[in-house]
């Protein structure tokens, strides 16, 4: 018990001390990231490139630190979205029941048929490259799964003693779901959106890679990997860099996600 | 669970099936295993048409010939003793159709070894007879071309003046290039001559026929979706649209035996993977490789990197049809933004002349020597003062200049299969974005449809200048108003007439000094940049023979090209 | 059990429904105006008056459900349109590709059943030993790596390092589909193991195993087919969505080991703006997606009594 508490606290903490590093870590860029220096292109790691330069002479490492904030917070506000409507629609379709549930839960379905990244392949691919039609796919990717978590968490709370004792006290709609019902189901819909954060970037890289995500010259993970793949015999740390950026976040949001799971599971045990 | 395991071992011994014969029916095993195994509607395989079509069984060759050809190639795929040679590129098998006169698919398919001209280019740009034994005529207007009397098609029949007027006339009549390249009048044939009767006189008539334009078909027989007889030593009996391209020895080939029994022309689209395919042995010869692949191969004593100086000219148009690009100073203050000496060391690895002029430093009047050049060196300052003296300014705070309304936010495009030229924009975007230009890049597999709809601001392109040595052809589509790639849409009538002057011209003095007053109008009128010219890489294996790449950048493949295992 | 029958293929008609309809609607998402791309192609230059006509041509100003109703009609008679880029009917250039990508994830999945399970099992069995600790590790690791960062890696190893295996995979067989098989695979088997050692670890965690290993039941036996047998509804279930996943990862491995599937077609579309291909691309594979998943229901409610009276639920 105390041990998987502990555990869980240090993956949070280490997850925010990597989140302010993820913001504030342009400004500990040794160069400017966007600054070409054609003298300078394709050279391996050294003092003043501490993780080399790509083609264009840009320093990777500052690359690297300000592409953080592309990468790791538009995976947290694409989970932020998904989460915030799709647990709302859950919640609709979980606590209307009835048709409204039918209607829901069928739309909900028909997305879900769709195999995921080949939906947001399809719709960046239709609305043209770009930052935000990328999001906007990835969104319509990731939403079913918070819409059908949320409904099947309401209807095992909706028969729990303490919420039939609220509708029998007359409470009003608005105030059972968000007094009695949401707070119950919040923990295990924040434990996915964690673990979640981690398949958003990436899906979010493989866009990127692709072509369909962020344009240059902005910096962004996939994207870096994307251009570094000419030079992959003559400058293998234009891929490498990046591509340990992505794992080691990956891992980070991952692992997090399940200490919290594992937490929260032997709770609710108890 | 069971029934899924049995269908997975149908698909395990399907793919050894395809593995031991990769020829023939190889798609519609697949087809039916992949169809099995998912209990699917076979409708892959149903509607699945072989791009196999010509020569070999359609073609008027007869029967017996045919089917002994096609036990060659069984018994040959045994013993693995036919010669083939494999060849990658990115965007030099780029052929759309087989028809030689639709776009520039006739120059890919000359690549191919397929078609031939009536003359063709030697190694100093002069046209030396190739179709054609001779070509006389006294007032430069009327041709009389003798034609080889021992050629034929790759159907067997032969190549009559007939023959060769209707192809070519089919040509003209299909391709709006042809129109601009050469002014005819009508073509006559008898037995082995053809006649041109040209529209006014024209000194080049013989540079022009050495275009892949003006190759030699036969029309009559010809149904440029699946056939095509030419006249070249390898015949076309494959092709997939930037895919790959199958070639076969053609026995009757005038010039001799072809060495190779097969080629494959095969489209890869990431230069890395084509470096590596090289490495590996999978191909034997890349064409036109990204400059950035020739470090790998240097100093490797089983390669061999041809890299040529042709006339190939990277290019930036300037769509003057948009508001910001009207303004000659926008156009004059990008100019100042491009790092030609930087970008020519760095992003084409020292592979290419920065260029200052026009027409490359090969060509007699080219160079920038003599010009009065407006732009002669990388300014950035220079650039920002330039802009703010013309009175771009940043009025709304948003970050980017603009004036009476117009924001100096662009649209660049070029292709993708040229890397660096997507290279060469993003460092201009960084360049800009420094004096208050927003320049949106997209890179795109062609921007023919772009260009069409005039959806664009900056073009980056690439092109040979002068393939056939003749200065006109460039100024014939990029800079004459309304020329069939004159994305700039330059118009400036004085040029024009100079054009057309030149037309005419003989006197090679007095051409010179024509085309060099063209090239200053344009670098006045900043139309367009051309900030370097590249070197045409070519990266083989050593055991490729007989194999050089040629300056005009016309011929890959022909008679004498061979392979040693 | 005709009941339950009907109620799937109401369900999959449904669907199939409003699948055809999102992918049809999604051309609404392009910015291009598909009449203005058809005058660009003659070289015409539009104007407004052009447009309009061009439109009505098109039947571009009939009610949505009109066209919709059509183009369904046309799908279903093999008429998907003709592609933007070079003229040829979608439904042709699909039919290419597709056999190539069902191959492609054929294989893969086959690779992914023979691997996850039996390791997935033992896992479970040996939670917290070192082996489960070291497959838990190499799952983590595999899982945290995008798929295009492993297939660079092993072209670089494989075929360059070694020269063991072709870069161009369409043009060399069997060898060819072996690295775009093994990142998929590998991608996929370290999610699938994980699920599969949880939903076994919560098999065996009931009381029946306890009877029988007092009847003295070899463990393998118990673990391969008492255990096996009662997990399987799960993990098939699993398998058949994770099939999702595996489509999806088909586009980026295609993409770089060139292999002429749907995702390389697609993406070929995709920059020349095909939106014809596109659409198909995307209404194809979810059908596929579908057809599979349907199958695995249907067949497991066919084996299974207890789904069709609806007593187990598919997660």
């Amino acid at each position: 018990m105390r041990k998987t508490e502990l555990r869980a606290g240090f993956m949070v903490l280490l997850l925010i001390l990597f989140l302010l590093v993820v913001l504030f870590g342009r400004q500990f860029a040794p160069n400017d990231p966007y600054a070409s220096n054609l003298s300078a292109s394709n050279e391996a790691p050294s003092a003043e490139y501490p993780f080399g330069t790509d083609n264009l002479g840009r320093c990777i490492l500052s690359r690297v630190l300000s592409g953080a904030v592309a990468s790791v917070y538009t995976a947290i506000l694409i989970v932020a979205v998904v989460s915030v409507f799709g647990t709302a629609v859950g919640l609709l379709a979980g606590y209307g029941g009835g048709w409204l549930d039918q209607i829901l839960m069928k739309i909900t379905l028909v997305f879900q048929a769709f195999p995921g990244f080949i939906l947001a392949v399809a719709i960046a691919g239709m609305l043209g490259p770009g930052l935000k039609n990328a999001v906007f796919s990835l969104v319509a990717m990731y939403w079913t799964s918070y819409a059908r978590l949320t409904r099947s968490l309401v209807l095992q709370v909706k028969n729990e003693a303490y919420v039939q004792a609220a509708i029998l006290c007359g409470a009003k709609r608005r105030h059972i779901l968000f007094r009695h019902i949401l707070p119950n189901i919040i923990l295990p819909l924040m434990t996915t959106a964690v673990s979640d954060i981690s398949n958003v970037i990436l899906s979010m890289a493989g866009l990127s890679f692709l072509g369909l995500g962020v344009q240059a010259p902005q910096a962004e993970w996939g994207l870096m990997i994307s251009n570094g793949r000419q030079f992959l015999q003559t400058a293998p740390w234009a891929i490498l860099f990046p591509s340990a950026a992505i794992f080691l976040s990956v891992v980070l949001f991952n692992l997090t996600g399940d200490c919290l799971r594992d937490l929260f599971t032997e709770r609710g045990e108890v | 669970m069971k029934k899924k395991l049995e269908t997975i071992q149908i698909i395990e011994t399907a793919r050894l099936t395809e593995a031991i014969r990769r020829t023939g029916k190889r798609v519609l095993v697949l087809g039916v295993a992949a169809a099995l195994a998912f209990g699917l509607f076979a409708c892959g395989s149903k509607e699945e048409k072989s791009t196999t079509a010509a020569g070999t069984t359609e073609g008027k060759t007869t029967g017996a010939e045919s089917s002994q050809a096609d036990e060659e190639t069984l018994r040959a795929g045994e013993n693995g003793d036919r010669k083939i040679m494999n060849l990658g590129s990115m965007g030099y098998f780029a052929a759309e159709t087989m028809d030689p006169a639709n776009g520039w698919d006739g120059w890919y398919m000359m690549y191919d070894g397929a078609t031939e001209t009536l003359f063709k280019l030697d190694e100093t740009i002069t046209p030396v007879p190739n179709l054609a034994l001779t070509c006389e005529s006294e007032d430069f207007i009327n041709w009389t071309v003798t034609l080889r009397d021992d050629v034929t098609f790759q159907n067997g029949e032969k190549m009559t003046g007939e023959a060769v007027k209707k192809c070519l006339e089919r040509t003209y009549e299909v391709s709006d290039r042809a129109k601009e390249q050469i002014a005819i009048e009508s073509i006559e044939a008898e037995g082995q001559t053809v006649i041109f009767h040209l529209q006014h006189e024209s000194v080049s008539l013989l540079n022009d026929l050495c275009d892949p334009l003006w190759s030699v078909y036969d029309s009559e027989n010809s149904n440029y979706t699946d056939t095509l007889y030419c006249t070249g030593p390898y015949r076309i009996t494959e092709f997939e649209p930037y895919v790959e391209t199958v070639v076969e020895k053609y026995e009757g080939y005038w010039g001799g035996e072809p060495k190779l029994d097969e080629a494959h022309l095969i489209t890869i689209s990431d230069p890395e993977s084509i470096a590596m395919a090289l490495q590996n042995g999978e191909i034997d010869l890349a064409v036109a490789m990204a400059t950035s692949s020739a470090s790998v191969f240097e100093d490797d004593p089983n390669f061999v990197v041809d890299a040529v100086t042709t006339t190939r000219a990277n290019r930036m148009y300037y769509n003057m049809e948009r508001p910001a690009l009207k303004d000659p100073s926008v156009r004059q203050a990008i100019e100042m933004c491009m790092d030609r000496e930087g970008i020519a060391a760095s992003l084409y690895s020292g592979m290419a002349t920065p260029s200052w002029g026009i027409y490359a430093d090969i060509l007699p009047y080219g160079g920038a020597e003599g010009l009065n050049l407006s732009v002669d060196r990388y300014d950035p300052e220079g650039a920002a003062a330039l802009l703010a003296e013309a009175g771009w300014s940043d009025t709304n705070g948003d970050g980017i200049l603009d004036k009476d309304g117009v924001e100096l936010e662009l649209r660049a495009v070029t292709f993708a299969s040229r890397k660096e030229l997507g290279q060469v924009l993003e460092l201009l975007q960084s360049e800009l974005s420094a004096i208050g230009i927003k320049l949106n890049v997209e890179i795109m597999e062609s921007t023919n449809d772009v260009v069409a709809a005039g959806d664009y601001d900056l073009d980056c392109e690439t092109g040979v200048q002068a393939p056939t040595g003749n200065a006109q052809y460039f100024i014939n589509m990029m800079l004459v108003t309304g020329g069939s790639s004159n994305h700039s849409h330059y118009s400036n009538s004085k040029l024009d007439a100079l054009a057309k002057e030149l037309e005419k011209t003989q006197e090679e003095d007095k051409r010179t000094d024509l085309i060099r007053q063209m090239v200053q109008m344009v670098l006045d009128d900043h139309a367009m940049t051309v900030f370097n010219h590249q070197k045409m890489i070519n990266i083989y294996s050593s055991n490729v023979k007989n194999y050089h790449t040629h300056p005009s950048e016309y011929y890959l493949l022909d008679v004498n090209t061979d392979i040693e295992r | 059990m005709k009941k339950f029958i009907l109620k799937k293929l109401g369900l999959f008609i449904f669907v199939f429904l409003g699948i055809t309809f999102l992918s049809f609607g999604l051309t609404y998402l392009a910015p291009s105006d598909p009449a203005e791309i058809q005058l660009n192609k003659t070289g015409v230059v539009p104007t407004e008056e052009l447009l309009e006509r061009t439109r009505e041509e098109m039947g571009l100003n009939r009610p949505l459900l009109v066209r919709y109703g059509e183009w369904l009609f046309g799908m279903f008679q093999g008429d998907m349109g003709d592609s933007l880029r070079n003229g040829k009917p979608v439904a042709e250039e699909l039919a290419k590709a597709l056999p190539k990508t069902l191959l492609l994830a054929a294989v893969s999945m086959a690779v992914v059943i023979t691997l996850s399970i039996p390791v997935g099992i033992l896992c479970a069995r040996l939670k917290n030993r070192a082996f489960d600790l070291a497959v838990r590790f190499v799952t983590y690791l595999f899982a945290s790596l995008p798929s295009f960062f492993l297939s660079l890696a092993a072209l670089y190893f494989f075929s360059v390092q070694l020269g063991w295996l072709p870069v161009i995979a369409s043009r060399s067989g069997a060898k060819g589909l072996i690295m775009p098989v093994l990142v998929l695979a590998l991608s996929l088997s370290s999610w699938y193991i994980r699920q599969v050692r949880a939903i076994v670890l919560e098999e065996l965690s009931k009381g029946y195993l306890v009877g029988s290993r007092a009847r003295g039941i070899p463990e393998w036996r118990i673990l391969f087919f008492h255990v096996l047998k009662n997990s399987m509804l799960p993990i098939m279930t699993l398998l058949g969505l994770s099939l999702a996943s595996m489509l999806g990862g088909t586009t980026i491995v295609e993409n770089i080991f060139s292999w002429p599937g749907l995702g390389k077609l697609a993406m070929d579309a995709i920059s020349a703006r095909d939106y014809p291909v596109i659409q198909g691309y995307v209404v194809w594979l979810a059908l596929i997606f579908l057809l599979v998943n349907f199958l695995v229901d249907l067949s497991y409610g066919l084996l299974d009594p207890r789904v069709r009276k609806g007593q187990v639920e598919r997660k």
